[in-house]
C-alpha cells in the first residue's frame, strides 16, 4: 500500500506534459502562479534533462519568432491568461502549441482559441489539474497569503481559487466524490462547502457509491499553533531565515526532493538536527580526508570517480551548516529557548502567577524580541481570557514602559482576542476543560515530558482523532451531500457498518503551519492516510497579518486609541 | 517504577494499572477509588523525576519514540484488489483536442473556401500561356480580366467603399481584379505576379529564396505593396510598374496576405541554435547507442576475458571522446549565439532575453549530459593491466581446475572403495562447476549420457582456460539440457561401468 502523494500527483502530470510533446526542443510557458507550482517539485536542472530549454511567463513579449520550438503552455484558466494566448496564436511565436489549464476552462474560451489559432499550431488542449502547490506528499496550499476579508467574508475571487485548488486536489489524486464535513460555526466554511459540492456534482459526472474519502473544509480556529515557537527544521526555516538576513542565505533553495539530508530532517526537532548535522560533517570530514591524500594513480582514479559526489556533498554540508549555525546563532540572541518554554508552560500546564512572573521577566530582557513579546502577550491574552485575576493590562503596562511595541503589534493584541477569544472558538483550544483532557494531561504529567518545547499538540489532531473516532458530532460538523448519499449511509450505519474513509483531506481556511503538517506526518506514519492543506502556510508574522485583515478595523482603531493615549 | 507504555493501547485506560475501563464514569470512579490516595506520594516522586528531565538541556529535545506502530490502520478502509493503491497513477485528464479542432475546422473553412476561390482566380491571371495578354493598359487584356471575374457595374457606386469618399475626375473609379469591386486608387493594393506566383505554388517559385531569406520571418511582412499615390511611394509605383501586377481590394488582400502568412510560417527558416542542436542530438544518440558496447569491453577487458583486445578498447574511447567533442564544441558555439543574438531587432530586449536563455540552457544541457557520461566512462585498461587481470584469470582457473580434478580422483577413489553414494556424497569437498551432488549420486548408473556430462564438462574446462567466455556459456546450457535428461532417465544400477569410464576420463 503506497501512500497518497501530493509531489508526485503534481510531477506525472508535467511528466505527461514532457513526454506528450515529444523529443524536441520545448519550451515551457507558465503564469506567475503555475511557475511556483511547477517549481515546488521539479528543479530546473532536472527538466532541462527533458530538453526543455526555456522557461517563461505568458505575459513576456518579444518577436522573434522561434518557429522550431514546441510551447508546452501549462497555464491556469483565468480571463488574462486566455487572452494573452489568443494574442500569441494570432501572432505565434512558436512552431507547435501544447496547452494545458490547470481547471476547468469555459467552453467560450476553448472557441476564442480555436478561432485565434489561424495557422493551426495548437496541437493539444486539455486539463491537467494541478492547481495547488504541492509542498510535501501530505500537504498542499493555495499560497492565499490573505484569506480572511473584511468580517470573515469570502471575496469572490477567493473563493473562486478556492474550489477551484481543491477541486484539483481532488481529481489529481483520482477523486471524484466525497463526503464534505464542514465546521459549522464557520460561515465561510459552510460556503466553501456547498460550493465545493455544487461543483464536484456539476463538473463531473457523479459516480455514486463512491464517496469512500472525507473532506473536511475548517475555519483556522486554531490561533495558539501559529503562536508558537516551532522547533522543527522546515518550520523553523520557514520562521526565522528571513529573506535576505544574511548574503549567503539568499540563493538557498530548501527543496526536499533534491537534498536527502533536508528530506531527512524536515521533521527533525532543533536539538536532533544538530546531532545530524554533526554525522553529516563527519561523513564529510572522512570523504574529505580520504580526497586530500591522494598519492597514487590510484587514488588519483577514486577521486575523480568519487569528484561529482563530493562536490555535491561538500554543497549540502556548507548548506546546511550555514543555515544551522544561522538558526542557532538566531536562538541563543533571541533567547528562543527560554521564550519558547515559557510559552509551552503558559499554553500546557498553566500555573497563573508563575505564568505572569516569567512573562514580566521577559518583558525586561531587552535581547527579546518584540514579536515574541507580543507572541506571549497574546497566548496569555487567550489562555486567561476569563482568568478572575486577568493581569494583561498589567502586562501591557510593563511593555509599553520597557520597550516600544510598533502600532500593528499593538492592533494584533486587541484583534486576536476578536479573532480567537473564547467568544468565536468552540473548540477547546487549551485542553482543560473536559473530562478525557484532564486524564490526557495526567497521564502526561506522569510520564514526564519528552520535549519542553514540543508539549502543545494542534487542535487539528484532536479533530482528526475525534473524526476517526466517530466521534465528531454532526450538528457542528455537518455534512453536506445528497439525500441519496445520506440516506445510502444511514442505512449501511443501521445495518453495523461503519464506513471507514479512504483517505482525509483536510482545508483550513485561513492556513495551516508546519508544526500542524509535522503532527499530521507522524499520523501517516503510523498509517493514516491524511492530506492536510490550507490558503497558505503561515509563520507567525503571516498570521498576524492575516489575523489584522480579517478583525474590522473600526475595533483595533478603537483599542489603538485606548493604548496610545495610555503611551502619552 | 512505572510500567511501561511503549504500546499503544485505546481507550479509557487507566494511567496507573493499565486497565480499561470502558467508560469514563467507570476510570473516574477506579482512579479515585484505586490510586489517588497512593498515587499522591507516587505521583510526587514522578514529578521530580520529570523536573530533572526536563532540567537537562540534552534531554530536552528528545523526541517521541518513534512507535512503528499501525495505530491507524483500522480507521481507514482500503481495497487490496484496488491497483491505483499500490501505485499511485496520474490525476484525472480532460481533453479538448476534438472539440477544439472541430471548432477550428468550422472556423477555418469558411475562409479556406473563400481562399481556394481567389487563387483559382489568381491563377487565371496571371497565366503565363501564350494567348493571355500581358500588358495590363491593353484592352485585350481588360477582356481577359473580365471574362475570369465579372467586374460589377461601376456607374451605381459613387462613394469608395473601403475610403467612403466621392468618386471625382481626381478620384477615380478602379477594378480590383480578384472579386470585380469598385475601389478608388488609394485604397487600391498591388499584387505582383512573382509573388502572386508564390502564394500559388510556394515550393516551385523562385520567390522561395527570397522570403526565406530574412525580412519575410520578421512579421511586418506584407505581401502586396500597398501602392498610394503618395509621394513616398512613388519609387515603388515605378518598380511595380516594371513588373506585370494586379489591382487588387482590401478585402482579397486580407485574405491572401493571411494566406502569404500562413505559408511563410510553415516554411521558416531554421534558426541556427536548432540546426547546432541537431548536431548536438546526432552526438548523443551516438554516444548512447557506443557507450554500452564500451563499458562490456572495459569490464571483460578488466575481468581477464580474451574475447576483446585492448585495441577495440581504444577504437571505441576514440569514438567516445570524438562525441564529447563533438558535443562540447556545439554546445559551446551556441553559448556563443546567446552573446551576439543575430537577427533580432535591438530593441526587442524580450527577445534577446529569450533567445540568450534558451542557448545558455542548450549548454548548460550539454555540460550536463556530458558530466554524466564522464562519470560512468571508464578509461582503457593499460596493456600492463589488462595481462595482469589475464594472468590472475587463468591462475583461478587453473586452480579451480586442480581442485576439481583432485576432487574427481578423490570421488573416484570413495565411489570404488565403498560403493557408497552417501559418502561420496558427503567427501567430495573440492570445486565442481557444472556437476552437482545429485548428479553425482546418479552419475554411478552409467549411460550414454553420463559419458556426454563429462566430455562436455571436459570442454568446459578447456574453454575456460582459453578464455572464450561465449563458448562455455554455450557449454553450459547443453549441459544443463544433459543433466536434465539424466534426471528423468529410469533408475539403473551398473556401478561398474562408470568406474572405468570415471578412470579412463582421469
Amino acid at each position: 500500500m503506497t501512500n497518497i502523494n501530493l509531489i508526485e500527483a503534481v510531477r506525472s502530470y508535467i511528466n505527461r506534459m514532457i513526454e506528450d510533446c515529444g523529443p524536441t526542443i520545448k519550451g515551457l510557458v507558465m503564469d506567475k502562479e503555475t511557475a511556483s507550482i511547477v517549481s515546488m517539485v521539479y528543479a530546473q536542472s532536472e527538466i532541462l534533462q527533458k530538453e526543455v530549454f526555456l522557461f517563461e511567463r505568458i505575459d513576456m513579449g518579444g518577436q522573434k519568432s522561434l518557429k522550431h520550438l514546441s510551447a508546452i503552455c501549462f497555464l491556469r484558466p483565468t480571463e488574462e491568461n486566455i487572452q494573452a494566448l489568443v494574442r500569441e496564436l494570432h501572432e505565434p511565436k512558436y512552431g507547435n502549441y501544447f496547452i494545458y489549464f490547470t481547471n476547468f476552462v469555459e467552453m467560450s474560451d476553448i472557441k476564442s482559441l480555436a478561432e485565434a489559432d489561424e495557422f493551426e499550431c495548437v496541437r493539444v488542449v486539455q486539463e491537467y489539474y494541478a492547481d495547488y502547490l504541492a509542498i510535501n506528499p501530505h500537504l498542499y496550499s493555495l499560497n492565499i497569503p490573505n484569506t480572511y476579508q473584511q468580517n470573515y467574508e469570502w471575496n469572490d475571487n477567493l473563493l473562486r481559487r478556492t474550489v477551484q485548488g481543491l477541486v484539483s486536489v481532488l481529481l489529481s489524486l483520482r477523486k471524484k466524490s466525497a463526503t464534505i464535513r464542514y465546521q459549522k460555526s464557520s460561515n465561510m466554511a459552510r460556503i466553501l462547502a456547498d460550493k465545493l459540492s455544487s461543483t464536484l456534482k456539476h463538473a463531473i459526472t457523479p459516480l455514486l457509491n463512491q464517496w469512500t474519502y472525507q473532506a473536511m473544509v475548517h475555519q483556522l480556529i486554531d490561533s495558539i499553533t501559529p503562536l508558537l515557537n516551532q522547533w522543527t527544521y522546515q518550520a523553523m526555516v520557514h520562521q526565522l531565515i528571513v529573506p535576505g538576513i544574511t548574503k549567503e542565505l539568499e540563493e538557498v533553495v530548501m527543496n526536499a526532493e533534491y537534498d536527502e539530508f533536508y528530506a531527512n530532517n524536515l521533521y527533525s526537532n532543533f536539538g536532533e538536527i544538530a546531532t545530524n548535522i554533526k554525522g553529516l560533517m563527519e561523513h564529510f570530514q572522512e570523504k574529505h580526508k580520504s580526497q586530500s591524500k591522494i598519492e597514487s594513480i590510484g587514488d588519483m582514479k577514486t577521486f575523480i570517480e568519487n569528484y561529482p559526489q563530493f562536490k555535491k556533498l561538500s554543497g549540502t554540508v556548507s548548506k546546511h551548516v550555514t543555515i544551522i549555525s544561522e538558526l542557532s546563532r538566531l536562538v541563543g540572541l533571541y533567547h528562543l529557548l527560554e521564550v519558547s518554554e515559557t510559552e509551552q508552560h503558559l499554553v500546557c500546564q498553566g500555573d497563573h502567577n508563575d505564568v505572569v512572573q516569567k512573562i514580566k521577566r521577559l518583558i525586561k530582557n531587552d535581547k527579546i524580541r518584540d514579536l515574541d513579546i507580543l507572541r506571549l502577550l497574546s497566548l496569555y491574552a487567550l489562555r486567561y481570557e476569563r482568568h478572575a485575576s486577568n493581569e494583561l493590562n498589567t502586562l501591557k503596562y510593563e511593555t509599553q514602559k520597557h520597550r516600544r511595541l510598533p502600532e500593528k503589534y499593538i492592533h494584533f493584541l486587541q484583534a486576536i482576542l476578536e479573532y480567537g477569544g473564547l467568544k468565536f472558538r468552540q473548540a477547546d483550544l487549551f485542553n482543560t476543560q473536559t473530562p478525557m483532557a484532564i486524564t490526557r494531561q495526567f497521564i502526561r504529567g506522569l510520564r514526564g515530558v519528552d520535549n519542553v518545547y514540543a508539549q502543545h499538540v494542534p487542535l487539528i489532531k484532536d479533530l482528526i482523532d475525534q473524526l476517526l473516532r466517530g466521534k465528531l458530532k454532526d450538528p457542528s460538523y455537518p455534512n453536506v451531500n445528497s439525500k441519496d448519499q445520506i440516506n445510502q449511509q444511514n442505512l449501511s450505519q443501521q445495518q453495523g457498518q461503519i464506513i471507514k474513509p479512504s483517505e482525509i483531506i483536510i482545508y483550513v481556511i485561513g492556513g495551516v503551519t508546519y508544526e500542524e503538517s509535522y503532527h499530521i506526518q507522524l499520523m501517516n506514519k503510523q498509517n493514516a492516510r491524511i492530506l492536510l492543506g490550507g490558503s497558505y502556510i503561515h509563520n507567525c508574522q503571516s498570521f498576524i497579518d492575516e489575523v489584522l485583515i480579517a478583525v474590522p478595523s473600526s475595533l483595533s482603531g478603537a483599542s489603538n486609541e485606548l493604548l496610545s493615549s495610555k503611551r502619552r | 517504577m512505572l510500567p511501561s507504555v511503549g504500546d499503544v493501547r485505546e481507550g479509557f485506560i487507566c494511567p496507573q494499572c493499565h486497565h480499561d475501563m470502558s467508560t469514563m464514569e467507570m476510570l473516574q470512579l477506579h482512579f479515585q477509588d484505586v490510586h489517588m490516595k497512593q498515587s499522591s506520594s507516587a505521583v510526587k516522586g514522578l514529578f521530580s523525576l520529570a523536573k530533572q528531565k526536563i532540567k537537562s538541556v540534552q534531554d530536552n529535545f528528545t523526541t517521541v519514540p518513534n512507535e512503528q506502530s499501525n495505530v491507524y490502520t483500522q480507521f481507514f478502509s482500503f481495497d487490496q484488489n484496488d491497483s491505483s493503491l499500490k501505485q499511485q497513477q496520474i490525476g484525472y485528464i480532460r481533453s479538448y483536442n476534438d472539440k477544439f479542432k472541430k471548432l477550428r475546422k468550422i472556423e477555418h473553412d469558411q475562409i479556406s473556401i473563400e481562399t481556394t476561390r481567389l487563387l483559382l482566380r489568381l491563377e487565371k491571371l496571371i497565366s503565363n500561356d501564350e494567348d493571355v495578354p500581358k500588358n495590363a493598359k491593353t484592352k485585350e487584356r481588360r477582356k481577359y480580366e473580365q471574362e475570369i471575374v465579372e467586374w460589377i457595374d461601376d456607374s451605381k457606386v459613387s462613394l469608395c467603399p473601403s475610403c467612403a469618399k466621392p468618386f471625382s475626375l481626381s478620384r477615380r473609379k478602379h477594378h480590383c481584379r480578384l472579386d470585380g469591386f469598385v475601389i478608388c486608387d488609394q485604397c487600391s493594393q498591388f499584387l505582383l505576379f512573382s509573388k502572386a506566383r508564390y502564394l500559388i505554388d510556394p515550393n516551385s517559385s523562385t520567390l522561395n529564396k527570397m522570403t526565406a531569406n530574412g525580412s519575410s520571418l520578421q512579421g511586418s511582412n506584407s505581401l502586396t505593396s500597398t501602392v498610394t499615390t503618395d509621394d513616398s511611394n512613388l519609387n515603388n509605383k515605378d518598380k511595380v510598374n516594371s513588373e506585370n501586377y494586379l489591382r487588387i481590394c482590401l478585402s482579397c488582400q486580407k485574405v491572401l496576405q493571411r494566406r502569404y502568412d500562413q505559408i511563410c510560417f510553415k516554411n521558416a527558416q531554421r534558426d541556427e541554435v536548432f540546426l547546432y542542436y541537431e548536431k548536438i542530438a546526432e552526438a548523443q544518440k551516438e554516444l548512447a547507442n557506443i557507450h554500452p558496447t564500451y563499458s562490456t569491453i572495459i569490464e571483460s577487458l578488466l575481468s581477464g576475458d580474451t574475447k576483446y583486445q585492448i585495441i577495440d578498447g581504444q577504437r571505441l574511447y576514440r569514438q567516445l571522446t570524438s562525441c564529447y567533442e563533438k558535443i562540447d564544441s556545439t554546445s559551446k558555439h551556441i553559448m556563443k549565439l546567446a552573446d551576439s543574438c543575430s537577427n533580432i531587432d535591438e530593441d526587442d530586449t524580450q527577445s534577446q532575453f529569450r533567445y540568450s536563455a534558451l542557448c545558455r540552457n542548450i549548454r548548460m544541457y550539454a555540460v550536463h549530459l556530458l558530466q554524466n557520461y564522464a562519470i560512468s566512462t571508464r578509461r582503457v585498461p593499460s596493456e600492463d593491466d589488462v595481462q595482469r587481470a589475464r594472468d590472475e584469470r587463468k591462475r583461478l582457473v587453473e586452480e579451480r581446475n586442480e581442485l576439481e580434478r583432485a576432487a574427481k580422483a578423490e570421488l573416484v577413489s570413495k565411489i570404488s572403495s565403498t560403493d557408497s553414494p552417501t559418502t561420496s556424497k558427503k567427501d567430495v569437498s573440492g570445486w565442481r562447476p557444472t556437476i552437482d551432488r545429485n548428479l553425482l549420486v546418479q552419475a554411478q548408473e552409467l549411460n550414454p549420457l553420463v559419458q556426454q556430462v563429462y566430455q562436455v564438462t571436459e570442454y568446459i574446462r578447456q574453454a575456460q582456460i582459453a578464455g572464450r567466455y561465449d563458448e562455455v556459456e554455450s557449454l553450459k546450457l547443453n549441459l544443463k539440457e544433459l543433466e536434465q535428461a539424466l534426471k528423468n532417465m529410469p533408475q539403473q544400477e551398473n556401478a561398474s561401468t562408470f568406474d572405468s569410464y570415471a578412470i579412463e576420463c582421469e
